[in-house]
């Protein structure tokens, strides 16, 4: 059994369920902030809202066994699994944290994360608007692009953010690479080439790769929460 | 008529040239809606957003399709208010 977080109301596993959570929590008007982590056990491939899946991706991840969600929120596909840390945070619409502007929105989370990366001796900084490195080739990529207040290190993109305004509630979601991403594995189901899966392995720069040394997203789930715990906290 | 656009705020700091894209239209030409329905999804900068209308009344005309693009300031849609 991997070190990390038992089982409870702050933390899940499966990139399917996080929707499912998602969609609960929004359907009411949010009053209070919510967080969960999602320590991914299973492989799924994660489109963003408004991206349509290619012909064949749905066969293709059947046939791998690889799971295709659709999240609430904007920007390009990301592949769930071991490798990956995803957050979601869930605040009223009224909440400090939610600025007019969705860059300004942004700040918060990614400072929070780049906090967080620091405190694991990682040197993470935000990509500040003015920074921001768009591949619109590859749009149909999370990690291709470094977008408003995302994290990276050495110019390597650890952590992506995306949002979702909705009349009950906003929601944040990030999702941070903590070891290597089967990149191939994103690609053949979307039908993209090999050369793609080498530009995201170039473009990014997992913690563990960074850190020399074997990490766990599981082991990592309750420090992330602690931080988001802590920044909200300070809105407060 | 009243034309139906995101609203300015939501763009700041979003680099210049920068589009959303229109994710899915709720209602039709037409159809009636109220004040604050939301109308139609839109996605910018990994952020989805709600278009609602900003009035009670009928939508005339859809102005950008679903799956297409549009800059900051274009209207989506026109509506006649009642």
């Amino acid at each position: 059994m991997t070190a990390g977080p038992s089982p409870t109301a702050e933390y899940g596993w499966d990139a399917g369920d996080e929707q499912g959570w998602i969609a609960t929590a929004l359907s009411a008007p949010v009053t209070t902030p919510l967080v969960r982590i999602w320590p991914y056990q299973h492989p799924a491939v994660v489109l963003g809202r408004g991206q349509r899946a290619p012909a064949g991706a749905a066969q293709r991840a059947a046939d791998l066994r690889v799971a295709l969600v659709v999240r609430q929120t904007g920007g390009g596909a990301v592949l769930a699994g071991p490798w990956l840390l995803g957050a979601a945070v869930i605040l009223p619409p009224q909440h400090p944290f939610v600025r007019p502007g969705i860059s300004e929105s942004f700040r918060w989370l990614g400072n929070a994360h780049a906090e967080w990366l620091q405190g694991l001796e990682l040197r993470a900084r935000c990509v500040l608007p003015a920074e921001v490195r768009l591949d619109r080739s590859m749009a149909w990529a999370c990690f291709a692009s470094a977008s408003h207040w995302e994290v990276e290190a050495n110019g390597r993109k650890i952590v992506g953010l995306s949002q979702a305004r909705k009349r009950n509630g906003v929601l944040f979601s990030s999702a941070v690479l903590v070891s290597p991403c089967v990149w191939p594995l994103l690609c053949e189901i979307l039908g993209e080439s090999s050369e793609s899966a080498a530009a995201l392995a170039q473009r990014t720069a997992p913690c563990a790769e960074l850190l020399g040394r074997a990490l766990s997203a599981a082991a990592l789930a309750p420090s992330l929460l602690e931080t988001l715990h802590a920044a909200l906290a300070r809105a407060a | 008529m009243t034309d139906i656009v995101l609203a300015d705020s939501v763009w700041q700091e979003v680099e210049s040239g920068t589009e959303a894209l229109v994710d899915e239209w709720l209602i039709r030409e037409g159809e009636c809606v109220t004040a604050g329905q939301v109308i139609a999804k839109v996605v910018l900068v990994k952020t989805t957003l709600e278009v609602t209308a900003p009035a009670d009344g009928i939508i005339e005309r859809i102005l950008v399709p679903a799956e297409q693009t549009f800059p900051k300031g274009r209207a989506l849609a026109t509506m006649r208010q009642a």
